[in-house]
C-alpha cells in the first residue's frame, strides 16, 4: 500500500476506534445487558420464573407479593454461593425440577400455607441464583450484571403475575392451570434433555 | 522524508483517541453534567442512594424531611473535603461499604421497617459520606473539578429525593408492594457483588 493512502487509513481507524474506547460506559451497559439477558435467554429459567409469579397470583394475597420478594433475596444467597466457588450438586437438574414442581402446584391448584410456599420457592431460588452467580465473574461489570439479572428475574415474575391475574374469572382459572401444566411439561423436557 | 512525516502523522492520529476518550464517563459532555450523572452511572452509588431514599420515603412525609436535609448537608461537606484535599476511599473499600449500605437499606425497605429519626439520620449520614468520599476526581483541577463535584452533589441529592418521593407517593397497596420489591432487588444485587468482592479478595 502506498504511504499517501495512510492518512485515509488513519481516518478510517479513528472512526473504528470510537466504538471500543468508551470502555467505562460500555462495560456498564454490556454488563447490565448480559445480566438482563441471562435469565431471559435460558428457557428453563424463564418458565420457572413465570411459574413463581403465576403461583403467587393464583394463591392471592399475601403470596402474590411475598414470593417475588423472597425469591430474589434467597436467589442472592445462591448467587453468593456461586461466586464464592461453592459447588452445588445438580444445579441444572434443580432448575428443571423447579419448573416441574412450581408448574404442578399451579396445575393442581395446590394451596399450601404461605410459609410452605415461601420455603419451596426459596429452595429453588438457590439453584437459579447459583447458575447466575457462576457467570458473574466473567461479566464486564459485575454489579451491572447482577442488577440486570435481578431485574430480569423480577420482570419474569411480573409476567407470571399478569397471566395469573386471569384466575379471577372461571375460564381464566382454567387457562392459568393449563399454563401451569405446560410449565411442568417444559420442566420434564429440560430434565430429560428433550429441550 | 515526506513519507516518513506522513507515517509519523498517521501513527500520532491513531494513538490520539486512546488518550482523550478513556478517562471520563461520557465524552463530549461538560464536567457539571458528568457530575450530575456520576451517581447514576456508578452502580454502587445508584444502589446505595436509591435504597436509602426508598427507606427514608417509606417513613412518611413528616419523618423524611430531616434525614433528607442531613443527607444534603453531609454530602456537601464530604464533597467539599474531597475536592479540597483530594481524599478518596480505596476503590474496593468504597464499593463494599456502599453495597453494605444498599443491602441494609434494601432489607429494611423489603420488610417495610418503620424507624425512628436517629437511625434514619445515621443511614443518611453514612450514605452521604460514602458517596462524597467515593466521588474524588484527582485528575481534574480548578473549575472543572468544582463543576463535576457540584454536579455530583446535585445529582446525588436529586436521586435520593426522587427515590424518597416515589416511596412516599406510593399509597395504594400494589404501589407499596412495588417499593418493597425494589428493596429486595437492591439487596439481592448488592449482596451477590459483595460476595464476589470477598471471594476475589480471598483468592488474591
Amino acid at each position: 500500500m502506498k504511504t499517501r493512502n495512510l492518512p485515509l487509513l488513519a481516518v478510517l481507524l479513528l472512526l473504528a476506534v470510537t466504538d471500543v474506547s468508551a470502555h467505562s460506559a460500555e462495560g456498564l451497559a454490556g454488563g447490565f445487558l448480559s445480566g438482563l439477558m441471562h435469565p431471559v435467554l435460558g428457557p428453563d429459567h424463564v418458565i420457572a420464573m413465570v411459574a413463581v409469579g403465576l403461583w403467587g397470583a393464583f394463591l392471592g394475597r399475601p403470596a402474590i407479593w411475598l414470593l417475588p420478594i423472597v425469591f430474589p433475596m434467597v436467589m442472592a444467597f445462591g448467587g453468593a454461593l456461586g461466586v464464592a466457588g461453592v459447588t452445588l450438586p445438580a444445579v441444572e437438574t434443580g432448575i428443571a425440577v423447579s419448573a416441574i414442581v412450581l408448574g404442578a402446584m399451579v396445575a393442581f391448584a395446590v394451596r399450601p400455607p404461605i410459609w410452605v410456599a415461601a420455603v419451596i420457592v426459596g429452595a429453588f431460588a438457590i439453584f437459579h441464583g447459583h447458575a447466575h452467580g457462576t457467570e458473574l465473574p466473567n461479566a464486564a461489570n459485575p454489579l451491572a450484571y447482577s442488577l440486570g439479572f435481578v431485574i430480569a428475574t423480577g420482570l419474569l415474575h411480573l409476567c407470571g403475575i399478569a397471566f395469573g391475574g386471569l384466575a379471577h374469572w372461571p375460564a381464566g382459572k382454567v387457562a392459568v392451570r393449563a399454563g401451569g401444566g405446560l410449565i411442568a411439561l417444559g420442566g420434564f423436557a429440560f430434565l430429560f434433555g428433550l429441550a | 522524508m515526506k513519507h516518513m512525516m506522513r507515517l509519523l502523522f498517521t501513527l500520532l492520529l491513531v494513538g490520539m483517541p486512546g488518550l482523550v476518550l478513556a478517562h471520563a464517563p461520557i465524552e463530549g459532555m461538560d464536567s457539571f453534567y458528568n457530575g450530575v450523572l456520576h451517581p447514576v452511572l456508578v452502580p454502587a452509588h445508584l444502589l446505595a442512594i436509591v435504597s436509602a431514599g426508598l427507606l427514608i420515603g417509606q417513613q412518611g412525609v413528616k419523618r423524611m424531611q430531616v434525614p433528607l436535609i442531613t443527607f444534603l448537608l453531609v454530602l456537601i461537606g464530604a464533597l467539599t473535603v474531597t475536592g479540597q484535599f483530594d481524599l478518596a476511599l480505596p476503590e474496593s473499600t468504597g464499593e463494599m461499604l456502599l453495597l453494605s449500605i444498599a443491602v441494609l437499606c434494601g432489607v429494611l425497605v423489603a420488610t417495610e421497617m418503620q424507624l425512628s429519626l436517629i437511625p434514619l439520620m445515621a443511614i443518611a449520614t453514612v450514605a452521604a459520606l460514602l458517596v462524597g468520599f467515593d466521588s474524588s476526581q484527582p485528575e481534574l483541577q480548578g473549575r472543572a473539578k468544582l463543576a463535576i463535584l457540584t454536579g455530583t452533589g446535585v445529582g446525588g441529592f436529586l436521586l435520593i429525593l426522587y427515590a424518597a418521593a416515589a416511596a412516599e407517593f406510593a399509597n395504594r397497596a400494589w404501589q407499596k408492594i412495588g417499593i418493597r420489591i425494589l428493596g429486595s432487588w437492591a439487596t439481592a444485587s448488592a449482596f451477590i457483588v459483595l460476595a464476589f468482592t470477598f471471594a476475589s479478595m480471598r483468592d488474591l
